[in-house]
């Protein structure tokens, strides 16, 4: 009987030594999440609890972290990333979120956004010749990612000709005001708020009239209108996403792992719509093929 | 009274009654296919209007779309006009969704028709494209909704399709129902002649010509029904002959029968009144037959108290004065023969008056009741001595086998005797040859029931088989015609059965008949 008792004491005391490190928050259950969910659990966090918000009617996600203790808390997806800036003491990190505001995020956040790296698309536009390059976007969704952008841009020999809107209604005025700025392509980001499903028809209504390519951030786009679409990596972001949650265990501050765009892309083309604005789309198989 | 008589031959004629049938029907359908045909085309012209309602409300809000949702109201009241100007619609109407204001609105026409088509159409963006929230992150987008447009359908054009079409429709059904009714008409007459065909010759027979009748038809199962008919008839027409023949015979038949029967009726009306007549004399007879006997049996017996008296006086005298003379015989011959005369004479005389009481009473239906044993050997010895008698014995040998252990037999023997006596005397005239004519008379007793019986059997041709169960039926005889009354074993038979015995006649089979009475022991 002693001995029964005895080997159960020690298994309640070991269990905190097979706690979960880390603590997966999914907002909800798409297929998008699920993948990017299952490829971080599966190369990242061997050690993980997952949980998904969307399953819960009420989500309390300060009482997990008390009671689950986890190293890292990661969040996935914009309501978790909500839900995740609430915590306090815990480091975060955070992935496919769209609807954030960088700048806003507190030290104990760090993360990898949804956008390809600028570089990316500064070596398409450079090698497409694309010198003036036309772009909507809101400082609050795509502010940080811009000044990524300009930073680089004139290293590229490209001239970012940006365009801030604040609401979705102003997206058709900022592009017709673009017409007077000499540009050479449209650049649309995954802007939020610049890009919306009632502002697309005038991006690609602007590139038509104006007969100027349109480069995007996804293929579905392609055959709407646009001429070439970089779609970030998954997996590039997933290797970022290990890099820095290994950062975070091994006991760097989120504060010192910026948060990062993802490093590889894919390219994608419509040869008619270059053809209709008379780009070149020689040379280009091989620009991006060794990223994906 | 039209309905009276359009009901009377709706009930009469298979043929109108069809024709109403079909044509009724074709006028039922006509109208069901008429009016779905009208409603059918009101859904067709309705749908075909709020279609194109919502074509160019789809049309207006793809046109409307960007410049409403960038709230340039010139440019979408603009493009709205264009569209609305040259469609259909009366009415139009488009609103701004995020402030509710109406962006463009304008009218023709006087008024809203009453039933009028409003055709709503949501201006929507996620038409065009994915959003990026909806491309990266796989999130439903959510549907934003611009502004709305309203269009208000002319439906009058609507109602004068709708008069137009039932003017035509039912003029159209009118025609049809005609049409399809005079040619059901026209095919309903050739179908049915041959009903009618059949119906003629049907009604031929019904009013009793039966004679062969052959229209020209077709062979169908009204023609083969008429064919029949026509066999029918001729097989009837042939059974009437044959019937009205029978009819004729046994017509004939039984009017002979009648007058036979009749003959016979008459006959026995006559026998019985003839019996009638004799029952009157006999009564009659006996009355002055009792008389003189009554004097005989008195005389008899004075005769018989003064031969008793004169006896002792006659013995003495003759053994005094020896043998004399006594009624031209010696006295000792004399005085056995004299007291057996003056016995017969007793005897005799009583059997008279017997006789006559019988015959009395027979004669009057009076019943004598009283049983008395009596030796019915006494009873054949009496009845053939009274036929020998009367000379009805004549060439006809009569041979006696009376029984010497026969017990006494319970009844009345004399009218016992007048039924042997009856008997004989059928047993006489059965033999109808001349030569060889034997009666036996014979007495037994049953050895199984110890009764007595009586036999009397003739050697003639017998009794027919036929006759047998008909003897004992009064007034059955088969010599009416030679004086028979049929009454004789009717009435043996009869008394007989009154003293509790039986009376039975049976055909022997060596030839001959014999009659047995077979009386109680007494």
């Amino acid at each position: 009987m002693r001995t029964l008792l005895l080997c159960i004491l020690a298994t309640i005391l070991a269990l905190p030594a097979y706690a979960a490190e880390i603590l997966i928050i999914q907002s909800h259950r798409t297929t998008q999440l699920d993948q990017a969910t299952r490829l971080f659990q599966n190369n990242c966090a061997p050690k993980h609890l997952t949980y998904v918000m969307g399953d819960y009617a009420e989500f309390d996600l300060g009482r997990i972290v008390r009671e689950e203790q986890p190293r890292v808390v990661m969040a996935i997806g914009d309501n978790s990333l909500k839900e995740a800036q609430k915590l306090r003491g815990v480091k975060v990190l955070y992935s496919m979120a769209l609807s954030i505001d960088e700048k806003k995020l507190r030290d104990n956040i760090t993360g990898v956004t949804l956008h390809a790296a600028p570089e990316q698309y500064m070596k398409l536009f450079r090698k497409l010749g694309l010198h003036r390059v036309g772009v909507i976007y809101s400082s609050a969704k795509s502010g940080p990612y811009m000044e990524r952008a300009r930073k680089i841009a004139s290293g590229y020999g490209v001239e970012l000709v940006a365009v801030r809107v604040d609401a979705p209604t102003e997206t058709a005025s900022a592009l017709s005001g673009l017409k007077r700025k000499n540009i050479d392509s449209i650049w649309m980001i995954p802007d939020t708020t610049a890009v919306t499903a009632e502002t697309l028809p005038s991006f690609f209504s602007q590139s038509q009239n104006e007969k100027i390519p349109l480069i995007t951030f996804s293929r579905n786009y392609l055959e709407k209108g646009a001429m070439a679409a970089l779609e970030a990596s998954r997996r590039k972001m997933t290797d970022q996403l290990c890099g820095s949650l290994k950062g975070l265990l091994s006991g760097s501050d989120p504060g010192d792992i910026p948060i990062t765009d993802i490093n590889a892309a894919t390219l994608y083309t419509n040869e008619v719509v270059a053809g209709r604005v008379g780009i070149s789309l020689s040379g280009l198989d091989t620009l991006f093929k060794t990223e994906w | 009274m039209v309905l009276k008589r359009f009901k009377n031959k709706l009930n009469r004629s298979l043929r109108f009654r069809l024709i109403s049938l079909i044509s009724a029907l074709i006028g039922l359908l006509t109208f069901i296919f008429a009016t779905y045909f009208i409603y059918h085309e009101r859904s067709l012209i309705t749908r075909q209007l709020r279609s194109e309602g919502e074509l160019l409300a789809s049309l207006i809000a793809s046109e409307i779309q960007t410049s409403l949702y960038a709230g340039a109201s010139e440019d979408t009241a603009w493009h709205a006009a264009r569209l609305f100007q040259s469609s259909s619609a009366t009415t139009i109407r488009i609103t701004d969704q995020l402030d509710g204001e109406i962006v463009y609105s304008t009218k023709i026409g006087m008024e809203t028709p009453s039933n009028y088509i409003t055709v709503k159409k949501d201006i929507h963006a996620d038409s065009h494209g994915r959003s990026p929230e909806s491309i990266l992150l796989d999130e439903p987008a959510p549907v934003v909704m611009i502004g709305r447009v309203e269009l208000v359908m002319d439906s009058e054009k609507i109602n004068t399709m709708m008069k137009k079409l039932i003017f035509i429709g039912g003029i159209t059904c009118v025609i049809f129902w005609f049409v399809a009714s005079k040619l059901s008409l026209f095919f309903m007459k050739r179908i049915t002649s041959s009903f009618q065909t059949l119906m003629t010759a049907v009604k031929r027979i019904e009013d009793g010509n039966l004679e062969p009748w052959f229209p020209e038809t077709v062979d169908d199962e009204p023609g083969r029904a008429l064919a029949a008919i026509n066999s029918l008839a001729q097989s009837l027409k042939l059974k009437n002959e044959e019937n009205e023949r029978l009819q004729a015979e046994i017509v004939k038949g039984l009017r002979l029968e009648i007058d036979e029967e009749k003959s016979r009726n008459m006959a026995k009306l006559i026998q019985t009144n003839r019996m009638t007549s004799l029952g009157l004399l006999v009564s009659s007879m006996a009355h002055e037959i009792n008389n003189p006997n009554g004097a005989i049996r008195l005389a008899a017996e004075l005769l018989e108290r003064g031969w008793r008296d004169m006896r002792p006086v006659l013995n003495e005298v003759a053994e005094h004065e020896g043998e004399f003379r006594l009624c031209g015989m010696p006295y000792s011959a004399a005085m056995t023969d004299i007291e057996k005369a003056v016995d017969a004479i007793s005897r005799s005389s009583l059997r008279i008056e017997q006789v006559v009481r019988n015959l009395r009473g027979y004669s009057l239906g009076s019943r004598e009741k009283e049983q008395i044993p009596f030796d019915l050997n006494s009873v054949a010895e009496n009845s053939v001595a009274i036929l020998r008698a009367h000379g009805k014995m004549e060439s006809i040998e009569i041979i006696s086998t009376l029984a010497t252990d026969l017990p006494l037999a319970g009844g009345n023997p004399f009218q016992t005797e007048q039924v042997v006596i009856n008997l004989l005397m059928n047993a006489i005239q059965a033999m109808t040859t001349n030569h060889g004519r034997i009666v036996t008379i014979s007495t037994e007793k049953d050895p199984l029931t110890g009764e007595p019986l009586l036999h009397v059997t003739d050697n003639g041709p017998g009794v027919p088989e036929e006759h047998i169960a008909h003897l004992f039926e009064p007034f059955f005889s088969t010599r009416i015609d030679q004086g028979g009354s049929g009454l004789g074993l009717y009435i043996s038979e009869f008394i007989i059965k009154e003293q509790g015995g039986s009376l039975t006649i049976v055909n022997m089979k060596e030839g001959g008949c014999r009659a047995t009475i077979r009386l109680a022991a007494a």
